[in-house]
């Protein structure tokens, strides 16, 4: 087995021969996004939503059959008759109506019961397990996301291949070590300087391309190879702001960042892995030990509309295909409320997976109500196994050097 | 933990012409010759290498003294840095008591812009990217500060010395992982970067060493931020370390790792890296000379000043080979107009751009070089460069192209643009660049305004990229 070390001596290590030539990534023209076979792996793209603080999955995907769901809930229980529901024994919570659409349309698929047996259920040492895919280190500071990264940049320099949108500082899950990852809060961040142009100056990235003599060293080509691609991503960017829909994002930070990331896949950007987050930022998000029902509501609300209205606007662009998104938080609640109208810290929770190419559905069986580990549901898939196939059948990357081993990995990607 | 090798990108070209050079040739000392002249640029590339740039008046102080009193100058730091660093010492301490890293980082940015002593400064960053941990694995800021006050105090010093210190320094056992290294169990990944990232390598370290340095270090555990010896957690048996075998505790680790012949060609060859070329690997040949010297405990100002004062470092093989890192941009930029800007929003924006000073990514460090340099960090470069001069932003009036240029009597704008090409770029333009660009100086009104704009176009320049 490689071990992640040996991984990035062979990602980062080398030597590798540096093109004097911008290595412009070709992309998939419209009629073959189209085409009914996986896009290559070069064009595909990955969008992960981070659920910060750590989210009830018995009351988003809410297994209404079970009695042992209502005996546990004597407060935050929800109504048979309120939820969405997907199949005889589950529903989705009220407010997530267009998860519902989403999923009886066949374009979103629910991975039952994922976690990690043993698993911290302290927010920092969970999410840093997560973040790592190392259940059992504390001390890495890369995190499997940027891992990946790595790998994409040693073959896409010097197109950016991973970047954070959001507001929080940027998660430990896409810190990388060789590649730099930006963090973005608008479009215009991605090409600041064309982005917003202001009269009388002298434009600067058309100082910097002024066809002079050719590079006298080949980092000079490699500076000047990405001021050329940052004018093309800045040009595109302004058209896409013109053709892409400003409506149907709800008015919510997630909305506005996911709408972001479509922008920014639409520009063809080369960006390959965009981490997003709802929760964060202080004011506890997902992390309800007390009077959960409100907050938990709105918050799965902006999740599923945002989602929603992304999932639309790829479809407009026909980009829907060449794009999974993916849902994690650090652990699941427990089973039983707390007294306090709230939950705490438990273990296996859903994640979702959306996409033009996911195998729409329910994926592994709900851990059982009854048979708990400290309270909370056991994990029935391992979350690296996820990870895994996130890695290998969507990204075409090494899984088992990036996460130190292998792993079985689910089925949730169609294989046409 | 993950020890990284900083192996670079290669470009063939210069590989090729390097593996021409002769070792005697390449260390020998550069004596500046009518063909080959001491000018502005090689004075402005010993400035960028050597420190963080250099304004006017110490470009023309060093074109006036020569090259062997410039060099003498920043080897030897005036008594004020020993004042400054106190003062600056005492600045982090408070920033780190107080739990709050980016304030900490700007102060360690207001001490490299304004330091009397930039060799000093570039060698401690050198330290801290060879010995790369991170304050959040120290998890105590203080900790983290007294950890760099160490670097700090022994950066021209001698290798094995500095590892002697830094195998006592509470910091990085806390951030490697120490307090898991039992007797019962030695914790290998806390052993690892002490072999692969620090000394002699992974290709030359086998798993048996690592464990081995593991059972060597048990016993040192922190309590109360010091390093503290608990007998009965130590294995005092024999280790078999590198061709050596005896009861090897903490104590002999410095000596026989900093002996090994892998270690002075590995901390050569990042040496290399860090102050001639990012473009080519070295063979072991080339870097003999000065892996001999760090064998010899000749001490790092002693090797850095054959690197410095070599005909390799003012060669083509050395000259625009490396690409400038987040810091050496903004703080080279500052310093190029004699300015002291506000560092907490560069703080802030050299995070986005990768360099996040308390934060290496790995305990390989930063890995630099084209690493630094993709289609959105390009840009970002731009903005952070326009924004420190742009006289409106939060980096405030600091930088002021027109008050700098008319001090030293450039008031008409082809002048001024003239003066700001040479401090800034040197010869590095090619001449339609350069003729472009004073041709729309002069055509421009004599304003501040516009001379900002004028020196926006020079930092804009894919060339300020390069050092």
């Amino acid at each position: 087995m490689q071990t992640r070390r040996q991984f990035l001596r062979a990602a980062v290590g080398g030597p590798l021969l540096l093109s004097l030539a911008p290595a412009v990534p070709l992309f998939l023209s419209r009629s073959a996004a189209r085409a009914a076979t996986l896009p290559a792996p070069g064009d595909r793209v990955l969008v992960v939503i981070q659920l910060s603080g750590g989210n009830d999955g018995l009351n988003t995907v809410v297994p209404f059959e079970d009695d042992a769901y209502s005996r546990s809930r004597p407060t935050l229980r929800l109504k048979t008759s309120d939820v969405r529901k997907i199949s005889p024994r589950l529903g989705l919570h009220p407010r997530m109506g267009s998860f519902e659409r989403l999923f009886k349309e066949g374009r979103l698929a629910i991975l039952q019961g994922v976690g990690c047996a043993g698993l911290s259920r302290d927010h920092e040492a969970a999410l840093r397990a997560w973040h790592t895919a190392e259940p059992d280190s504390s001390g890495a500071g890369t995190g499997w996301l940027g891992l990946a990264t790595d790998h994409l940049w040693q073959k896409a320099r010097p197109a950016t291949p991973g970047v954070f949108v959001g507001s929080i500082p940027r998660p430990l899950g896409i810190n990388a070590a060789s590649a730099v990852v930006p963090t973005l809060r608008q479009v215009g961040d991605a090409a600041p300087d064309v982005a917003s142009p202001s009269s009388g100056r002298l434009a600067p990235l058309e100082a910097g391309a002024e066809p002079d003599a050719p590079p006298s060293s080949a980092l000079l080509g490699h500076v000047r190879a990405s001021l050329a691609m940052a004018q093309a991503h800045a040009r595109r960017l302004q058209e896409a702001g013109r053709t892409s829909p400003t409506k149907g994002y709800p008015a919510c930070a997630l909305g506005h960042d996911l709408q972001t990331v479509a922008r920014l896949i639409r520009a063809q950007t080369g960006i390959r892995i965009f981490y997003a987050e709802l929760g964060g930022g202080g004011i506890g998000g997902f992390d309800n030990h007390a009077n959960q029902l409100g907050n938990h509501c709105a918050l799965l609300e902006q999740l599923s509309d945002s989602v929603a209205a992304f999932v639309a606007d790829l479809e407009a662009g026909r980009l829907q295909d060449r794009v999974l998104l993916m849902t994690f938080s650090e652990f699941g609640r427990t089973v039983a409320e707390n007294g306090r109208r709230g939950t705490d810290h438990g273990a296996a929770g859903p994640m979702f997976l959306a996409g033009g190419k996911v195998l729409a559905g329910i994926h592994g069986p709900h851990p059982s109500l009854t048979e708990l580990d400290g309270g909370a549901l056991k994990p029935g898939t391992d979350f690296r196994a996820v990870y895994a196939a996130v890695l290998e059948d969507w990204l075409g990357l090494p899984s088992a050097a990036i996460l130190g081993g292998r792993f079985d990995r689910p089925t949730f990607l169609s294989s046409t | 933990m993950i020890a990284t090798p900083a192996q670079p990108v290669v470009d063939p070209v210069a590989a090729a012409r390097l593996a021409q050079v002769d070792p005697a040739w390449a260390w020998a000392a550069f004596e500046p010759s009518p063909d080959r002249p001491w000018t502005l640029g090689l004075a402005a590339h010993l400035f960028r290498r050597a420190g963080f740039g250099s304004g006017w008046n110490e470009l023309q102080r060093a074109l006036t003294r020569g090259l062997q009193a410039t060099l003498d100058d920043l080897l030897n730091p005036v008594e004020e840095a020993e004042m400054l660093n106190v003062t600056f010492d005492g600045h982090e301490a408070a920033a780190a008591r107080s739990g709050d890293a980016s304030s900490f980082d700007a102060w360690w940015l207001r001490r490299l812009v304004v330091s009397p002593d930039p060799l000093g400064e570039k060698l401690t960053l050198f330290w801290h990217n060879h010995f790369a941990i991170s304050s959040a694995a120290v998890a105590d800021l203080p900790m983290f500060q007294r950890h760099l006050q160490l670097l700090r105090g022994r950066a021209r010093g001698d290798f094995d010395a500095l590892l002697q210190a830094l195998l006592n320094d509470p910091a990085m056992f806390v951030a490697l992982g120490g307090d898991q290294n039992r007797r019962s169990q030695p914790n290998l990944p806390f052993a690892r970067p002490w072999l692969h990232a620090f000394t002699v390598g992974a290709d030359t370290a086998t798993d048996r060493e690592v464990l081995e340095v593991a059972r060597c270090l048990t016993g040192w555990f922190v309590y109360g931020g010091k390093l503290r010896f608990i007998e009965r957690e130590h294995d005092a048996g024999d280790k078999d370390l590198l061709g050596r075998t005896g009861r090897f505790g903490r104590d002999d680790l410095a000596a026989i790792l900093s002996a090994h012949p892998a270690t002075g060609r590995n901390v050569a060859r990042k040496l290399f890296r860090w102050f001639v070329s990012e473009t080519v690997w070295p063979g072991d040949a080339l870097l003999e000379p000065l892996a001999a010297g760090l064998r010899r405990r000749d001490g790092l100002r002693s090797v850095v000043e054959s690197i410095l004062r070599s005909n390799l470092f003012f060669s083509e093989h050395a000259l625009r080979q490396k690409i400038k890192s987040p810091v050496e941009l903004a703080v080279g930029l500052a310093r190029s107009l004699g300015a002291s800007p506000p560092t907490v929003p560069m703080a802030r924006d050299l995070v986005n751009l990768g360099q996040r000073l308390d934060e290496p990514p790995t305990v390989g460090g930063w890995t630099g070089g084209v690493d630094w340099i993709n289609s959105i960090t390009v840009a970002l470069r731009l903005k952070m460069c326009r924004s420190m001069l742009d006289g409106s932003s939060d980096y405030g009036n600091a930088l002021d192209p027109a008050q700098v240029a008319s001090r030293h009597g450039h008031t008409n704008p082809p002048a001024a643009a003239q003066f700001w090409m040479d401090t800034l770029l040197q010869d590095q333009l090619p001449s339609p660049s350069r003729g472009a660009i004073l041709e729309r100086a002069a055509g421009s009104s004599a304003s501040p305004a516009s001379l900002r704009e004028v020196v926006a176009t020079l930092v804009s320049r894919p060339e300020f990229q390069l050092s």
